[in-house]
């Protein structure tokens, strides 16, 4: 029955069939979108305990007491 | 007579100490180069020998004044005094002259 069915088709409309079978071929091409994490941990480096400001200006100040005339380095 | 002219030896002897005494301490530089004295990464100075008392004091006196001068710094800059004596530290150490004592994580080393 199967057969009749098939014989059929492929004799009457090769075309249906190669769209078919393309349609097929290419549905197992899916592109694979991958959401992984990244190998190496993210590192957030809190050392940052000063603000860039301020230690602009607390470097000045120590700039002074650093000097020679301080007698304290 | 004699008595007053050995008396009056002695207080010159003194009165000669007194004035040259300072110029007999141990100034902050030659302490460095003898290397009595070293830079820590904290900011203050230590003693390299601990049995060295002529230069554990002399750290004892600049630490405390550097401890003040810190104290203001951070104040003026309302800033907390540990991230000033942290940075002074790090100066201290680059400014360091190679050849002299720094605070490193295994001990005192040789710039």
């Amino acid at each position: 029955m199967m057969r009749l069915i098939m014989n059929g088709i492929v004799r009457r409309c090769p075309g249906i069939l190669l769209l078919g079978g393309l349609t097929m071929m290419l549905g197992a091409c899916t592109p694979r979108v991958e959401v992984a994490a990244p190998d190496k941990p993210i590192t957030i480096n809190l050392n940052v305990k000063i603000d860039h400001e301020i230690r602009l200006k607390v470097d000045k100040d120590l700039e002074q007491v650093l000097s020679d005339n301080s007698g304290l380095f | 007579m004699a008595m007053k002219r050995v008396g009056l030896v002695v207080l010159a002897v003194i009165g000669c100490l007194i004035i040259i005494g300072p110029a007999l301490a141990l100034s902050l530089d030659e302490a460095k180069a003898k290397g009595l004295i070293g830079e820590r990464a904290n900011g203050y100075l230590g003693a390299v020998s601990p049995s060295q008392t002529e230069a554990q004091a002399l750290v004892d006196d600049v630490n405390q004044k550097r401890r003040q001068a810190y104290e203001e710094i951070a104040k003026r800059n309302r800033t907390n005094v540990h991230a000033v004596e942290a940075l002074a530290g790090e100066k201290a150490i680059q400014n360091t002259k190679p050849g002299n004592f720094i605070e490193g994580p295994g001990g005192w080393v040789k710039k």
